[in-house]
């Protein structure tokens, strides 16, 4: 999507580490942890890929693989330095009433479900279409 | 003796024939069925929409009957597949529930008769909502609102057929009425315009859509084989096939670990015949709960009528191809899209105690 | 590249025709904060995901 409309659409992760699953929390964290270090997209993408494969270990393997400063990103995980940040998307998700994930607010409109592309590629394009009105 | 007995297949023949023949036909709304145990009240109504806006209704909270059955998206969520327990996947797609009340069967496959039978499925399907039905009881009870609540409407504490009861209420609440099909069928002939007319003849004829799609709700409420193909984009899901089994397996289908496409009907029945075979849908604002099919494979009306103008899927016994030029499958659509849809609900959320 | 939009919460119902009849659209206005984004500040269209990664 991001290729398909480069220039104008700009996308936005707020983490919502699921409270029943193991390793939701961890590699929420692994994502800033990352981002601290440049490095948000390159985990994001992996953390997609590897998934559910998302135990300590397995998270440290990848940030060597894209080539992390290992030791900081270690700390940061079991400091739990980006837990304020994670709790406040948490709180935030709560607070619109939003339980499900992936739910996505395209120009404030709600989709809620993991969607086809053409759906989600459907309403960005009526959004462009509408913003140029 | 033989003659006599024709005679009376003849007979038979003469009055039965246009019996059927009569009881395809389209009906508008008259009154909403509701059974003498379970009257409607606006209280009782009210406590069902509470109960379904109510996340505590979810094992894990997070969910509740909206979740699904959104009321902006005319109870549907527009899903191939419905949204599911969280960490789980679900099979089917989600049916809207406008105009639920009118039908003779619930869920694709028919498994419940009341829409109080029907209620607390989802509720405790491990796929779904997730709840365990006696740990909700208690867990209702400690809500002192919904105590007071449940003695009023039904003078008595909180018990599982009282919370499907008010579900039920609340879903029988929701009726879709004034469609231009209806004001058609009253007598305004300009209700539809002229392509939707064509649309309504090749329907009520050649077409034969009538055949299954017929009374009030454009759904005869049974079960029928067509074959719809299995949906192409979760055909390796693994937890979808989960999913599959574990029902199956709940239905105590033999082969449930090999079993590869939704058996439909056959699940409830054991009844050969109805191997594949799903409820006939309502067509009633079949224009805002796409996509379709019970699996959710075809995202467009033009798919579904192409699917069934070709008769339906390979194999199947129920359906022939209906030869529709392109033309008359584009007034098709048209009736379908212009003369359904009823009047829009307004559904004020509840404070959920 | 930091951009920071405090805004209290607020969720705006914007009630219009939608194209297909039944919706009544409503628009939520999600803050931004310091979260992680991609594409550029100005865009025509934002999207906000909400994520789980496992």
């Amino acid at each position: 999507m991001l290729i398909e409309f480069k220039d104008s659409i700009r996308i936005i992760f707020k983490q919502y580490p699921y409270k029943y699953r193991d390793h939701a929390y961890i590699a929420s964290q692994a994502a800033l942890a990352a981002r601290d270090q440049g490095k948000f997209w390159e985990m994001h993408n992996m953390l997609l890929q590897k998934s559910p494969r998302l135990d300590r270990s397995s998270l440290i393997q990848y940030a060597k693989e894209i080539g992390m400063d290992v030791d900081r990103f270690a700390k940061d995980l079991d400091t739990k330095k980006h837990k304020p940040q994670i709790d406040r998307d948490l709180k935030l998700a709560m607070d619109i009433d939003l339980y499900n994930t992936p739910t996505f607010f395209i120009n404030g409109r709600k989709v809620v479900g993991n969607r086809p592309y053409e759906y989600l590629r459907g309403i960005v394009k009526e959004e462009l279409a509408r913003v140029k009105k | 003796m033989l003659k006599n007995r024709v005679a009376v297949v003849i007979l038979f023949l003469l009055i039965a024939l246009p019996a059927t023949l009569l009881a395809a036909q389209l009906d508008f709304f008259r009154h909403v069925p509701t059974p003498a145990e379970n009257p409607q009240t606006p209280e009782k109504i009210e406590l069902g929409k509470k109960l379904f806006f109510d996340r505590r209704l979810s094992g894990d909270g997070t969910m509740s009957c909206a979740t699904c059955h959104v009321p902006e998206q005319a109870f549907t969520d527009g899903l191939e597949i419905s949204m599911s327990y969280p960490t789980t996947k679900n099979w089917r797609n989600t049916p809207t529930l406008l105009n639920v009340a009118f039908y003779k069967s619930f869920f694709f496959d028919g498994r419940a008769a009341t829409l109080e039978e029907q209620a607390l499925f989802p509720v405790m399907s491990a796929f779904e909502m997730n709840k365990n039905l006696d740990y909700l009881e208690e867990h209702l009870k400690s809500v002192p609102a919904y105590v007071a609540e449940f003695k009023k409407v039904f003078g008595g504490e909180i018990t599982k057929p009282r919370i499907a009861m008010a579900l039920a209420a609340f879903q029988r609440s929701l009726v879709s009425m004034n469609a231009p099909l209806d004001k058609f069928l009253k007598g305004d002939k300009n209700a539809l315009s002229p392509d939707a007319k064509k649309g309504y003849e090749l329907f009520t004829g050649k077409a034969g859509c009538i055949r299954c799609h017929n009374g009030v709700l454009l759904s005869d409420s049974i079960f029928h084989g067509l074959n719809v193909p299995e949906n192409p984009s979760f055909a390796n899901d693994p937890d979808i096939a989960a999913t599959r089994r574990f029902v199956a397996k709940v239905y105590h289908f033999d082969d449930y670990k090999n079993l590869n496409e939704d058996p439909g009907r056959f699940l409830v029945t054991n009844n050969k015949q109805d191997w594949r075979a799903f409820r006939t849908p309502t067509l009633r604002n079949i224009a805002l709960t796409a996509p379709y099919m019970h699996n959710g494979v075809f995202k467009t009306l033009d798919e579904v009528i192409d699917f069934l103008n070709k008769g339906g899927g390979e194999g199947n016994k129920v359906l022939k191809p209906l030869g529709l030029t392109g033309e008359e499958k584009k007034y098709l659509k048209t009736f379908l899209v212009e003369a359904l849809t009823g009047e829009t609900l307004k559904i004020k959320y509840p404070e959920v105690p | 590249m930091k951009l920071t939009a405090r805004c209290t919460l607020v969720v705006i119902a914007i009630f219009c025709m939608a194209s297909y009849a039944h919706c009544e659209e409503q628009r939520y206005s999600v803050p931004i904060e310091d979260s992680p984004f991609y594409g550029p500040a100005n865009a025509a269209v934002t999207i906000i995901e909400f994520l789980d990664y496992q």
